[in-house]
């Protein structure tokens, strides 16, 4: 059985490389079944977390534990949404991806005000400019520079002209530097993975390494 | 007291987030009274209209991606970023008779998706147009739904690749996927991990905080504008809090750093 999956594996691999030459059967194939099994994966993944998260703690606790009451909320927000197949009531899908646009929104205020905002500012103003007048610290000056210029770049309701052009120029040129660093990086991990799936190929599949 | 009540290491938090909400009303009542509020050119956003143009003259599809984040989630906000850019393309598609491919990978966004697009034809008096069956829903999977677009990119040779919203992993797979299409492409993203790979292999591209802007900038609609503000005013802010907070931290003065550390954690 290990060894059909090996092959299976091998195959989807080289059918999906085959990409790089030009679009083909071999990748649509490969496509298709992957697209296929995670569908089948999702409708089992969806079921059991119905099943175990709300329907067992809700209408079959365990012995010693209270019904889980609060959980036919989210219960009955998921099965609104199916009501966008019907033609009359389709506006009472609108309910809960309403709440799911709600929550979506508070949490992305919480997370950059907390996150975003303030830890980066309180981070930035850790650093002070040198540690003694004698030890001249030429990274922090650059760093502070670095994050005042690139919000500077990102201020919309003014003209970038002026002190505000030399201010975005710098935040440009800090951001590209901290792309391009980016960029390499991730490129080497990438090559990591090529370097396990060829591994998978000449060693598992082929025996040869 | 003051610590039963409330969680006091993120009362600044609080105060903040408060303060932002107060004057964001008071900018858009004063935009509703007709106060208008300037936004600059961004100019990847200015390329949408030349990446729809360009399939026009080709006769081919546009493709639009709103990224792959849920409704449900911090970046959430960048799908709804990416969704107001929808709009804006389905109503250029709609003007020009163009066709155009929206793939999904979140199910609730489908929905939204479908309305905003149908919304854009209707708005463009062309409803009839509205072509249900190319807003696709592919897959939750993030690599299937990424495989599933390059090949739809690949098959249906897409002239322009509009991809706004929060990418991962993917992203350089949906670039190279839209370049071997031959496709122009915009791109936009506030993850900054994965924008060295739209800056490098698109484009067009737009950073971070230009993706949130550019539902206002498109639309042009004044209280879009006026949130614009006072973002910036939050950045006035954060550019003084570094600047006093630096001098205070240099000069051995940590009384800023330690009551932000006690009340802003």
């Amino acid at each position: 059985m290990e060894t059909v999956g090996i092959w299976i594996g091998a195959l989807c691999t080289l059918a999906i490389f085959s990409f790089l030459l030009r679009e083909n059967p071999f990748f649509r194939t490969a496509e298709h079944l992957f697209i296929g099994l995670a569908a089948g994966l999702g409708i089992f993944y969806g079921y059991q977390t119905i099943v175990s998260n709300a329907w067992t703690p809700l209408f079959n606790p365990d012995p010693g534990e209270a019904r889980k009451w609060f959980l036919i909320v989210p219960l009955v927000l998921g099965v609104l949404l199916y009501t966008r197949f019907l033609k009359k009531g389709k506006w009472i899908s609108r309910i809960p991806l309403g709440f799911l646009v709600g929550v979506g929104s508070a949490l992305a205020i919480r997370g950059v005000i907390g996150a975003s905002f303030m830890s980066q500012i309180v981070a930035t103003m850790e650093l002070p400019l040198w540690h003694t007048m004698a030890k001249f610290k030429i990274d922090a000056i650059l760093f502070i520079l670095g994050v005042i210029g690139t919000l500077i770049y990102f201020f919309f309701s003014r003209e970038q002209k002026g002190p505000l052009k030399v201010g975005a120029s710098i935040g440009k040129w800090v951001m590209m530097l901290a792309f391009g660093a980016a960029f390499g990086n991730t490129v080497m991990a990438r090559m990591s993975l090529l370097v396990g799936r060829i591994y998978f190929l000449l060693g598992e599949w082929l025996h040869i390494l | 007291m003051l610590e039963e009540i409330f969680v006091v290491n993120r009362l600044v938090l609080f105060g903040i987030t408060v303060a932002i909400a107060v004057i964001m009303l008071i900018a858009i009542r004063r935009a509703k009274k007709g106060k208008k509020y300037f936004i600059r050119r961004i100019a990847g956003l200015e390329a949408i209209d030349e990446a729809v143009g360009r399939a026009t003259e080709m006769g081919r599809p546009v493709h639009f991606s709103p990224g792959i984040a849920s409704l449900s989630e911090e970046t959430a906000a960048q799908t709804l970023a990416g969704l107001a850019v929808l709009g804006y393309v389905a109503r250029l598609t709609a003007k020009y008779d163009t066709d155009l491919i929206v793939t999904n990978r979140m199910a609730e966004v489908l929905p939204i998706t479908e309305e905003v697009v149908r919304q854009s034809y209707l708005s463009e008096g062309k409803p009839e147009n509205y072509n249900p069956d190319n807003i696709i829903f592919l897959s939750d999977e993030q690599f299937a739904y990424a495989a599933g677009c390059m090949g739809i990119m690949s098959r249906e040779k897409v002239a322009a690749n509009i991809m706004m919203g929060a990418f991962w992993a993917e992203s350089l797979i949906f670039a190279e996927g839209g370049f071997v299409a031959g496709s122009i492409q915009v791109a936009g993203t506030a993850n900054t991990h994965q924008l060295p790979f739209f800056l490098a292999a698109c484009d067009y591209c737009l950073i971070g905080e230009e993706l949130f802007a550019a539902g206002a900038y498109l639309s042009q609609d004044p209280m879009q504008v006026a949130s614009i503000r006072v973002q910036d005013i939050g950045k006035v802010a954060a550019v003084l809090l570094i600047i006093v907070g630096t001098i205070a931290s240099t000069c051995n003065w940590p009384v800023i750093i330690d009551f932000l550390a006690k009340f802003a954690s």
